[in-house]
């Protein structure tokens, strides 16, 4: 691992974050600690039920904490602040919610928020990221209700990405996608993350050989998620 | 009571409580109805019917000593009285609840009736005192509690339903950067609409349809026709504003409670009642 560069602060921090329930007594996240680089990839398994899921959504500050600390480029977010944290830091749900209306209508939904109202809809680059993804331009005039599991997870990453998200948090991306489509938005991801130097991914997969892959790809990190914990792996796969 | 009409022309007719036991036999035919078709119905009929009595002859009662007390507090208790259970009935209703539903739905229902029923009182009064009194209060305020009762009843439970419903919908547009309001926008829509719709649906069709309680009762008590209308109107003004203040208050406060100020939606404050 490079040493940790005292110039630049981390994208993320995590310090001791744990979270509870009042259902349950061991805690849902216990004593997490974790940091992203502002160029990283960090990839994420662990078993059905072991809290990636909320870790994300932790990482998101869409969860209430109980303890600990969220640090974003080494400072807490302001509470005014969340929201413009959430638009450069992104969470994209495993089982999209897209609203209703047709496709066109979803990428545009986004704008009217505040925290993008200086940004404008860029079509040229959505159809360029449909026509990587094997979808033709008929596909913004579909309705949502029509979408298979897997258009909708296609769709979401792409109106993530016009978003200008700094960390994309993404919740198995591909888990409704067949292995070539799966494969060709691993590409247009990594391809987003190459673009710039700030631009970092926290990928939670099922799939060792997608884990291994782009571990490979990114140099990324590995870490997994057991019963509420998080743990870095050390370089497996790379000696 | 012996009442004199204002105008001296129209009569106003006693009822006896012969004559009212008599009419109270019509219940026999929901009875009759009931037992017939197995509709199990009867103990309800009954049980309906008794505390509709009772209720109805010990507020008489109260309101008879308390037009009769010149003291504002006993108008001001009665009128606490009347509010808190409007207030209990609204939260109680609702099928879901939320840590603060009950005080919520007290500071919207008391609020929002006092306000427009003061304001009315107030405006119509002109310098006279003669309309402070609990005859005016009491009668003004029951009629705007009953109808704010049901907007608060109806904009709680969309808003709770819909809050229940789409909580996907709600973190996802928060993961997209929406405000805690910006998320909660359609839903919060969705209720203060359903909450109103019902007021102005009545204004659209009063004096069509039906006529309205009170002007039926002014006209049976000898009111001129044209006198009873523009109570109605002013009662109706005052009906439609204490909704609106009363939904909306119910929801922006229901609203507050189930989002925090870290734009987190607090999806476990709200509980199924059956769950509870």
């Amino acid at each position: 691992m490079p040493t940790e560069s005292s110039s630049t602060p981390p994208r993320l921090q995590m310090k001791g974050v744990s979270k509870r329930s009042r259902l349950v007594e061991k805690p849902l996240l216990d004593q997490i600690h974790l940091t992203l680089k502002p160029s990283e990839v960090v990839m994420v398994s662990g078993r059905s039920g072991s809290g990636k899921t909320l870790l994300l959504k932790t990482i998101a500050m869409l969860e209430p904490i109980d303890e600990g600390r969220i640090l974003w480029d080494g400072k807490s977010v302001p509470q005014g602040d969340v929201p413009r944290f959430r638009s450069r830091v992104m969470y994209l749900r495993q089982t999209p919610s897209l609203g209703e209306g047709d496709v066109m209508t979803c990428l545009e939904a986004p704008f009217l928020l505040r925290a993008h109202s200086n940004r404008r809809l860029d079509l040229t680059r959505i159809e360029h990221q449909l026509q990587d993804l094997g979808q033709s331009a008929q596909f913004l005039r579909k309705n949502l209700a029509e979408l298979s599991g897997g258009e909708r997870q296609i769709l979401q990453v792409i109106r993530a990405l016009q978003l200008a998200p700094q960390t994309l948090l993404l919740d198995e991306p591909t888990a409704s996608l067949d292995h070539g489509t799966s494969r060709r938005l691993e590409s247009v991801l990594l391809q987003w993350h190459s673009e710039a130097p700030d631009r970092s991914l926290i990928w939670v997969s099922h799939s060792s050989d997608q884990i291994m892959r782009l571990l490979e790809r990114s140099n990324g990190r590995h870490g997994t998620v057991e019963q509420g914990q998080f743990h870095m792996k050390n370089n497996i796969g790379h000696a | 009571m012996n009442t004199s009409t204002a105008h001296g022309t129209a009569q106003y007719l006693e009822l006896s409580f012969g004559q009212v036991g008599w009419v109270s036999t019509l219940i026999l035919l929901n009875l009759i109805l009931s037992i017939a078709l197995r509709l199990k119905l009867e103990r309800s009929l009954l049980i309906a019917s008794l505390r509709m009595v009772t209720q109805l002859i010990m507020i008489g009662l109260a309101l008879d000593w308390i037009f009769g007390q010149s003291e504002w507090y006993w108008v001001i208790g009665l009128a606490t009285v009347m509010t808190s259970i409007a207030g209990f009935t609204a939260a109680s209703r609702n099928e879901r609840r939320y840590p603060g539903i009950l005080l919520d739905s007290l500071i919207s229902i008391g609020l929002s009736s006092w306000i427009a029923t003061g304001f009315t009182l107030v405006i119509v009064q002109h310098g006279s005192s003669e309309w402070l009194t609990g005859q005016f209060i009491i009668p003004l305020l029951g009629m705007v509690l009953g109808n704010v009762l049901n907007g608060i009843s109806v904009g709680l439970t969309t808003l709770t339903d819909s809050f229940a419903t789409q909580k996907e919908s709600i973190e996802s547009q928060l993961a997209l950067g929406a405000t805690s309001y910006e998320a909660a926008k359609p839903m919060i829509q969705r209720a203060l609409r359903s909450g109103m719709t019902p007021m102005i649906n009545s204004m659209m069709v009063v004096g069509l349809v039906s006529l309205p309680g009170m002007m039926t009762g002014q006209l049976l008590s000898g009111v001129e026709p044209l006198e009873a209308v523009k109570y109605q109107i002013v009662i109706m003004f005052l009906i439609a504003a204490a909704t609106a203040m009363g939904t909306g208050g119910i929801v922006l406060l229901g609203y507050r409670r189930l989002f925090n100020e870290h734009h987190q939606f607090i999806a476990s404050r709200l509980l199924s009642k059956k769950q509870d």
